[in-house]
């Protein structure tokens, strides 16, 4: 039984990870966020067979909203978030590929974080509108809206003609 | 940003329709619904344009989240992990959670303690090393791909296939440049086509690349020829 979630974990851990850093904009604090949420489920009794994705995806995204929220988080968490965001303005030292996909990660944290969120699930994770209203206890037709909103706010950022060109 | 410089053809359209162009993205469509957006598509050069433009976004998120995606698991959460896969043999105990913090640095002393003490016994740093390089090697042969990519858009004509293959990695490449665009500001852009295959996994996309400067190319636009989450 254990082998198996332990499985599953290993095998949703890249996702997991990809989720967190996409929510939060900072890999240190993503990290952060996967391994609460890990030491979470190791503390939480009964079988999660068949939802554990859910559960793990669903804590994760708790996890950061009260990091945003209450002080019960703790203090690393936020001092992680500002520190990535320190990082982003002093400027690039990367190459053009990583220049380009920090932009995009800049765009995506523009975001509201309610369509973000939905986004991330539905759009990079490739959840169903209704895993994915179970997930964030939210009517379909609110998940529904928030993806096509967050989607067409992207697709017009993206179009726009970027202010660095180089000859 | 400017709304009207910024207008795109997603913007063209109803909120009704963009919902149902979300919707069939998603494969969130029954019965009949699928047939008659694809025959809308076919119709209406913006539907069609806005579609590719939905998928893109997620491609593109997608690949800058890759990082996370692919980066080596550290020997604290490889500790947490192999505690997940022993709690109900007994052999560790279990750290109990009553909503404070004070369990988290003993969480992670703990996790230390045992990665130190029964880690090689338990076969965790075996277990996750082997995961990391795997990972870190998949890593490298994309930023690999990425540069030839470069190398093929720079020089090769439209319609002729570039072979890649990595002299490090289990990692090749078919590489296509499809046509030639020529922007407005006379910058140039290329689309492609592009079949990754990384340890055995192939990806199949298209792309819409832009020129920088020689052999540097930034990527505007990639569409998954299917939609994957694979995990490797």
């Amino acid at each position: 039984m254990s082998e198996s979630e332990y499985q599953t974990v290993v095998q949703l851990l890249p996702r997991l990870r990809r989720f967190a850093y996409g929510l939060c904009g900072s890999m240190e604090a993503a990290e952060d966020l996967v391994q609460e949420a890990c030491t979470r489920l190791l503390a939480s009794a009964g079988d999660k067979e068949g939802y554990l994705d859910r559960w793990l995806f669903r804590t994760i995204r708790n996890l950061h909203v009260d990091g945003l929220r209450s002080r019960q988080v703790s203090e690393r968490y936020r001092h992680r978030l500002v520190q990535a965001e320190n990082d982003q303005r002093v400027g690039s030292r990367h190459t053009e590929a990583s220049i380009e996909l920090d932009e995009v990660r800049a765009l995506m944290q523009q975001l509201p974080p309610e369509q973000r969120e939905v986004l991330l699930l539905i759009g990079v994770e490739g959840f169903s509108y209704r895993e994915c209203s179970r997930m964030l206890d939210l009517p379909i037709g609110t998940v529904t809206s928030r993806v096509a909103r967050a989607r067409r706010q992207l697709v017009r950022w993206m179009t726009s003609d970027p202010k660095d060109d180089e000859p | 940003m400017n709304e009207e410089r910024d207008r795109t053809p997603c913007d063209a359209l109803s909120v009704e329709d963009g919902l149902r162009l979300n919707a069939y993205l998603d494969g969130e469509l029954d019965g009949d619904e699928p047939d008659r957006v694809e025959r809308w598509i076919r119709e209406d050069p913006e539907a069609a344009a806005c579609l590719e433009l939905l998928r893109g976004v997620d491609s593109r998120c997608r690949e800058a989240l890759d990082e996370a995606f692919h980066r080596p698991v550290d020997p604290g959460l490889g500790a947490t992990l192999e505690q997940i896969r022993q709690r109900q043999e007994g052999t560790v105990p279990v750290p109990d959670h009553r909503g404070g913090t004070w369990w988290r640095p003993l969480g992670a002393l703990a996790a230390g303690v045992l990665l130190l003490a029964v880690g090689y016994g338990l076969g965790v740093t075996t277990t996750t090393s082997r995961f990391d390089a795997r990972l870190a090697a998949a890593e490298a042969s994309r930023a690999e791909a990425r540069s030839a990519l470069a190398r093929a858009l720079e020089y090769t004509p439209s319609g002729t296939t570039v072979n890649w293959a990595s002299s490090r990695y289990n990692a090749s490449a078919e590489l296509q440049p499809v046509r030639t665009l020529k922007m407005g500001d006379d910058r140039y852009c290329r689309e492609y086509r592009e079949t990754l295959v990384i340890d055995g996994v192939r990806e199949e996309r298209r792309g819409l690349s832009c020129r920088l400067g020689r052999e540097r190319w930034q990527t505007r636009l990639i569409i998954p020829e299917k939609k994957g989450n694979e995990l490797f």
